[in-house]
């Protein structure tokens, strides 16, 4: 049952993003609307059927529901949709949702540093590497290249074996999270235990942007005097 | 309150939607982003397990920090190789960038 709810509130959440990012024809704005009635229909027909599931859940379950279906509706919009600028959108929301993950599980230091790190830098880097390849002027009509029915294969196979796995295993049943940890126990570790790594971790990050500040500057351009270029 | 299996469930979706975003895209900055969510199915896994299996230690948690520094490195470097080869090339499709087929 829980099943059927998570599917059902995912097609809704597709649908309702599919309204958001519609075209003017009218078969892309119709169709959505239709699946979108139709799920609420079936929910309404079973909702019957739901009443003891609901009553037995938790908020914060009910909250990792619709969290983690906006996180997959998202991640299913970065590689099915068919524009570049859309599948950053909703690249965006991914990384988001999944900071609501991080704090529904109790590490919410973690998800504050997803929402910083993702939401703010990461997606605003790629948005930027968008505009400056041109990628909405030079958009080919492809996305996909022709291997896409065997990447499909590969991609459905592997989360198949996931699922299969994780369901097999009987230590991981039941197990329900107990700890809180704070943000001054992460920091003790970071500091403390751990201050070799995080060191090592920064001089990762400089030495990485300074290189792709060298890699991506623009070369010398001849218009300019040669004293000029020397300068710079 | 969330049982263990859900997270990990919801983080095995995420990489293989990423898997299949890295095979089949021709893009290099959607490859990027299908990157992204790959890594960020890990972090997701990697705190599961910290909180769930390892309640005194926070080993997990240290260890998701540094894949998300990673990341934001991998990241800009790989958009700055991105921006290098549109420049040279006039593209961003990795099946047009063919310099080294032989």
């Amino acid at each position: 049952m829980e099943v059927l709810f998570g599917v059902f509130a995912a097609l809704a959440f597709i649908a309702a993003l599919r309204l958001v990012f519609a075209t003017n024809s009218v078969q892309t704005t119709l169709a959505p609307l239709l699946v979108l009635l139709l799920a609420g229909l079936v929910f309404v027909v079973l909702s019957h059927e739901f009443t003891d599931t609901i009553s037995s859940l938790h908020a914060p379950q009910v909250v990792f529901y619709m969290v983690g279906g906006l996180a997959l509706a998202g991640g299913m919009g970065v590689v099915f949709a068919n524009d570049l600028v859309h599948a950053a959108l909703f690249l965006i929301m991914t990384l988001l949702m999944t900071a609501g993950v991080f704090v529904l599980v109790s590490a919410e230091f973690l998800g504050l540093v997803q929402i910083l790190l993702y939401g703010g830098a990461v997606s605003i880097l790629i948005i930027f590497a968008l505009m400056l390849t041109r990628a909405r002027e030079t958009q080919a009509l492809r996305l996909n290249g022709p291997q896409w029915p065997f990447a499909l294969v590969t991609g459905g196979g592997l989360g198949a074996v996931l699922i299969l796995m994780v369901g097999r295993v009987d230590a991981w049943k039941g197990l329900t999270d107990t700890t809180y940890k704070t943000i001054n126990d992460i920091g003790n570790a970071l500091f403390d235990t751990y201050a070799l790594p995080f060191e090592i971790a920064s001089l990762v990050l400089i030495v990485a942007l300074v290189g792709a500040i060298v890699i991506a500057r623009a070369e010398e351009t001849p218009e300019l005097p040669a004293g000029q270029a020397e300068q710079r | 309150m969330i049982p263990l299996q859900q997270v990990l469930v919801l983080s095995a979706l995420l990489f293989s939607l990423g898997v299949y975003g890295v095979l089949a895209r021709r893009n290099a900055v959607l490859i990027i982003m299908s990157v992204e969510l790959m890594l960020n199915a890990v972090n997701i896994n990697f705190i599961a397990f910290a909180v769930y299996l390892a309640p005194n230690k926070v080993v997990g948690l240290v260890f998701a920090i540094f894949v998300i520094v990673v990341a934001a490195a991998e990241a800009g470097l790989a958009l700055a190789i991105i921006l290098r080869v549109y420049r040279n090339e006039r593209t961003a499709n990795v099946d047009e960038v063919d310099l080294l087929k032989w």
